[in-house]
């Protein structure tokens, strides 16, 4: 290891001064699984972010600046689908690492083997105006990815308790239960909120699901907002498995029907591990707080609010109306309790219903159309639960199809005298 | 489809096709009823099925009947007297009535005695037969339309509006969930569609972008089951040992098979990843995205499942770095297979208990085009490691005298995890090169309940010199205290008391040679957390109040003053103020002390939410809500305040003779406003925005 120093510092003196900087410059990686890693570049002079690869060792990028990947212990490339590396600050650039298991993997075999545990990512730059390219590396340390790994979120599944991808509800109803388990790097506070992107609202960009911390800084206040339905504030202990309990459902707009998405909206938190110094990297003044970094956009949960299974209103007047009893009405117990009601034109059958107060039908009836009355079962005083009782009649055409149907009209039914 | 058919009488549409004219039965009759002669008789094989329209008769054994009075006819609760025919000594549900509701119904009969007085007279099975001949037959189909647009807006800074063309967008919902059964087999489906006018808003345009088409699948799940065997299709899972396959989710093929009273077999294949949409409709059209499972359980003991329990695991698979449809992740192209085997016993009441397992699963690297391709990449060799765990448990007290109302329960636990550095199956995500040691006590004190967990976790097993080496110790606690229960005379207003604290010590084992690592690379850490929260419940409202604390020390070299303290404080309050009217409260404070840099951060909350239902189908919702954020350094602040209001209003389709059919129209108005500075990076972001939607939905079905 020590001769590889000392070779890289004599090929240093040999080359040209690099001028693209960087920070962190290491960072301790997790040997077992991925990592994330906010990067920021600074003192690129008409120069141009290209690949970044990982390598097991370096070499002189001789005549290009730097140092670059030694081509036998190349472990792989940042994959497009991982890289979120974009311009910001001054002259500046910020990249975020994503280590795929893979790699890592390959670290820790060449370990196991007898190699130094370090690996190195390096970025190229190239010259927009003919200059040597120029190979900037930062050095990824093998550990347990708990304590003094920066805190990043590797893997997020947001899911209802509920064994569909998409959840379909009724107007009105409870969501279930929403929890999102996350798998992450280091320790510290996960800062975030719990927005709700309504029907007709504009749906979130890309940008707008990453996490906070994965953008520059410059960038992060002009992420979109949605309703806020739930905020969190929570520790993460070096461990590296959280569940992550989702906003009170009864906080989830259900009152219109449409396409609904929840959002994990992550803040960035002040995780030391993860800070990148911007005057240290060349790239103007200050540090960026980066905890919660996630080098993916995290996907909305969808919902839709809709199906015609919840109650129907209550029809226009006219067409069909209770008569008695009358709404609020007392029937001694002496008497019977008669449902009557006007005749509807077109109909070839009723239904009449009583509910009691705890929402049990208590007594039904199918009539034809020329009967419009029906005298309850005397049970119905015995079987209801205290309280006020309601009833309604339905019409029905020749195919049994609902027509009509009168609101509910309460009555009750005082006990018998002793 | 067959529910209008064959509606349930008691509480649903009965769809009648009777002459204008019904018949009440009037019987008058002498004698009492005898009880071993009945007087009303099936006129149908109470044993066998019966079609729909096959209506029924009863034979009245008039001489049976006391004098006076009429019978009643019910199916299930429903009242059918009116709709019968009387003949010489038979009463019928003549053929051309309507379909009787579909499934296994009862007849019935009462007298009604001229003193109003009922008395039961008979009660008759009746099985009747969908159209095709099941005995369940149920179809429920739903279509969703919204439609909505944006009537006005005003967005600073202007860059941020949205597109003027997705002013006007329209969703659909399809969906169909369908039940049969007859005899000892079922068969029952799901699925559910949807569609977006906006190439935005389709199903899957985060994968697919402009290619992600825009009605689409979202899932499906057909399931057939009979004598003791179940086979599904569409989005499925297996769950088998923990190392191995825990908790698979995907799209595919699901069998299981009760071979024996004491043998089942659970087999699954499947996507490697939960997806959606009309690709790869099975979920088993991409051999690199695929896992097979099987889980073989048999029990020593049938009667008493759990007391002797043994299960075999196998699963082979190979997945893309692709997520699933919920799941944002770091991900890599992977082979797996692997073994597992899982113990369960338990003594009767389960005083004592042992749950262990081992795995061994063969990780293979897959090819990943975007992270090797065009590259001479070290290669990856398959590798094969294990992965081993006991949980034991046993039952110290149960029931004992606790010197006051309640009883004592003390259960203590014992647990070891050994995951093999590299270790890697597709079906499970343990934390690989890890060993853990863990006892855990619960116990319960009357109303009171405590949990007690001590753990230490050691991480590189093999030992490798130049990797970091770790130690971790926890311990935890947690209380809950009903104040209501416990306390002497306790009102029912008395709060749920909540109480927990953690605390973590993770340290390096040494500074690892030939890693480059320096003395404060090396975690030595203890971090503490501490929690307490009050709830109290009253008929129609709520209070919590809650208080969580943090500590990080750090204590490596270099580092002993990067240490975090955080106070977070909330109130959240819920009012049922009327049937009509509900009104919420939330108001949070945090605090986070960064005492390296002797800056303080500061966010508060208030939030006020509200609904009121002006009627069934009339409501109106609202909420506010401002939060502001400060550090004691003045390098940053920023505040922003939200606003919602929506009113909807939902209404029937008679008049366009959808007689299922029901609308709702809704109005929504949101305002957004930020303002965040930021001196230390010369920021200031002002943003403000405010829109109008409004828009209809039509649920057709």
């Amino acid at each position: 290891m020590h001769r590889i120093f000392l070779c890289l510092i004599l090929a240093a003196t040999a080359l040209p001064a690099a001028a693209v900087l960087r920070h962190p410059t290491g960072v301790n990686v997790n040997t077992q699984g991925p990592t994330t890693v906010f990067i920021t570049y600074g003192g690129l002079r008409d120069q141009a972010p290209a690949e970044a690869f990982w390598c097991g060792e370096l070499m002189p990028a001789a005549p290009a600046i730097g140092f670059m990947c030694r081509t036998d212990t190349i472990f792989g490339r940042l994959p497009l689908r991982y890289d979120l590396s974009r311009a910001s600050g001054t002259g500046g650039f910020t990249d975020i690492m994503s280590i795929p298991a893979n790699v890592t993997r390959r670290a820790w075999e060449a370990a196991a083997a007898g190699a130094t545990s370090s690996f190195y990512y390096v970025r190229r730059f190239v010259s927009l105006t003919g200059g040597p390219d120029e190979y900037v590396f930062v050095t990824c340390r093998l550990a347990g990815g708990g304590a003094r790994t920066p805190l990043a979120l590797l893997d997020v599944r947001l899911a209802f308790e509920t064994e569909t991808a998409v959840l379909a509800m009724e107007r009105g109803a409870a969501p279930p239960v929403i929890t999102a388990d996350l798998t992450y790097t280091g320790t510290g506070r996960l800062i975030g909120r719990w927005e709700v992107v309504q029907p007709g609202e504009e749906p979130p960009r890309e940008e707008d699901l990453l996490s906070a911390a994965t953008l520059p800084v410059e960038l992060r206040p002009l992420q979109r907002r949605w309703t806020e339905v739930g905020r969190f504030n929570v520790f993460l202990p070096p461990g590296g498995r959280y569940r992550l309990t989702g906003p009170d459902p009864r906080r989830l707009p259900t009152a219109a029907e449409g396409l609904y998405l929840l959002l994990l909206r992550i803040e960035a938190s002040n995780d030391k591990e993860g800070d990148s110094n911007l005057a240290a990297a060349g790239a103007g003044s200050g540090v960026v707080h980066t905890g919660g970094v996630a080098g993916f956009p995290i996907p909305p949960l969808r919902y839709y609010v809709g199906s015609a299974t919840t109650p129907l209103p209550p029809l226009p007047a006219g067409v069909l109306a209770a008569l008695l009893p009358a709404a609020g009405a007392a029937v001694a117990a002496s008497q019977p309790v008669v449902l009557s009601w006007t005749a509807a034109r077109g109909a070839a059958f009723y239904r009449a219903e009583v509910m009691d107060s705890g929402g049990a039908v208590v007594a039904s009836a199918l009539l034809p159309a020329h009967l419009a009355t029906y005298s309850l079962p005397p049970w119905v005083r015995e079987r209801a639960a205290p309280g006020e009782l309601r009833w309604r009649v339905e019409a029905l055409d020749l195919d049994g199809e609902q027509m009509a149907a009168t609101e509910w009209r309460a009555f009750t039914l005082p006990p018998s005298p002793r | 489809m067959s529910s209008r058919r064959n509606p349930r009488f008691s509480l649903r549409r009965c769809p009648e096709r009777l002459p204008g004219l019904a018949l009440l039965a009037i019987i008058s009759a002498g004698s009492v009823l005898a009880a071993d002669s009945p007087a009303v008789r099936p006129g149908w094989d109470v044993q066998s099925w019966r079609p729909a329209r096959a209506g029924f008769t009863l034979a009245v054994h008039q001489a049976a009947l006391p004098d006076g009075g009429r019978l009643a006819v019910f199916v299930d609760d429903t009242e059918v007297t009116s709709l019968l025919r009387a003949s010489a000594g038979e009463l019928a549900y003549p053929a051309d009535a309507p379909p009787l509701p579909v499934g296994e119904r009862r007849v019935k009969v009462f007298l009604a005695a001229s003193d109003g007085s009922w008395q039961p007279v008979a009660e008759l099975p009746l099985k009747i037969l969908s159209r095709g001949g099941f005995q369940v037959a149920e179809a429920k189909p739903t279509v969703d339309l919204t439609g909505k647009a944006r009537l006005d807006s005003s967005f600073e800074p202007p860059e941020q509006a949205p597109a003027d063309e997705a002013s006007r967008t329209a969703t659909l919902q399809l969906g169909l969930a369908t039940r049969h059964s007859r005899d000892a087999f079922a068969v029952s489906s799901r699925v559910s569609v949807v569609g977006a006018t906006r190439q935005e808003e389709a199903l899957r345009f985060a994968q697919r972008g402009s290619d992600a088409p825009r009605l689409d699948l979202a899932n499906y799940l057909i399931t057939v089951e009979g004598r003791g065997a179940r086979l599904a299709v569409g989005h499925v899972s297996l769950d088998g040992q923990r190392h191995l396959a825990a908790g698979l989710r995907g799209r595919g093929i699901f069998a299981s098979l009760t071979l024996t009273s004491a043998l089942t077999l659970r087999a699954a294949a499947m996507s490697g990843s939960d997806i959606v949409g009309w690709s790869n409709p099975t979920g088993l059209g991409r051999s690199q995205h695929r896992l097979i499972g099987a889980v073989l359980a048999a029990e020593a003991f049938p009667d008493h499942p759990g007391r002797l329990r043994l299960e075999a695991s196998v699963l082979d698979g190979s997945v893309e770095p692709v997520a699933s449809f919920t799941q944002g992740a770091v991900l890599s192209a992977e082979e797996s297979d692997g073994v597992a085997v899982r113990l369960l016993a338990a003594t009767p009441a389960d005083r004592f208990t042992i749950d262990a397992g081992w795995a061994s699963s063969t990780f293979r690297p897959a090819f990943d085009p975007e992270l090797e391709g065009g590259l001479g990449v070290t290669p990856l060799a398959a590798t094969r490691r294990d992965a081993r765990y006991v949980d034991a448990g046993v039952t110290l007290l149960r029931g004992a005298a606790s010197g006051g109302d309640g009883t004592v329960d003390l259960r203590l636990g014992l647990h070891y995890e050994r995951v093999e550095p590299l270790y890697r199956s597709l079906g499970a995500r343990p934390a690989a090169d890890v060993e853990s040691h863990a006892a855990d006590l619960t116990a319960s004190i009357g109303a009171v309940s405590l949990h007690l967990v001590a753990r230490e976790n050691s991480d590189n097993l093999k030992r490798l010199a130049s990797v970091l080496s770790t130690t971790s110790r926890q311990w935890t606690a947690a209380a809950s205290v009903p104040l209501a229960g416990v306390a002497a005379g306790g009102s029912p207003a008395w709060p749920a008391l909540t109480l927990s604290f953690e605390q973590t010590h993770q340290s390096g084992r040494g500074l690892p040679a030939n890693g480059e690592f320096e003395p404060s690379h090396v975690p030595d850490q203890v971090s503490r957390n501490a929690a307490g929260g009050l709830e109290w419940q009253g008929d129609g409202w709520r209070l919590g109040l809650q208080r969580t604390w943090t500590h990080q020390d750090n204590r490596q070299p270099g580092r002993e003053r990067a240490d975090f303290e955080t106070f977070v404080d909330s109130l959240s309050a819920s009012w049922e103020v009327s049937e009509q009217l509900d009104a919420g409260v939330e108001l949070s404070q945090e605090r986070l002390s960064a005492l390296e840099q002797g800056r303080i951060d500061r966010t508060r909350r208030a939030g006020i939410n509200g609904t009121w239902r002006l009627s069934r189908a009339q409501a109106i919702l609202g909420s506010l809500a401002r939060t502001v954020s400060t550090d004691s350094l003045g390098d940053s602040e920023s505040s922003s305040f939200d606003a919602d209001a929506q009113w909807s209003l939902s209404f029937g389709l008679k008049p366009l003779r959808l007689h299922q059919a029901r609308g709702t129209i809704f109005a929504r108005y949101a305002n957004r406003r930020l303002d965040a500075r930021d001196r230390v990076f010369e920021l200031h972001t002002a943003s403000r925005q405010w829109a109008i939607h409004t828009g209809f939905n039509l649920s057709l079905l």
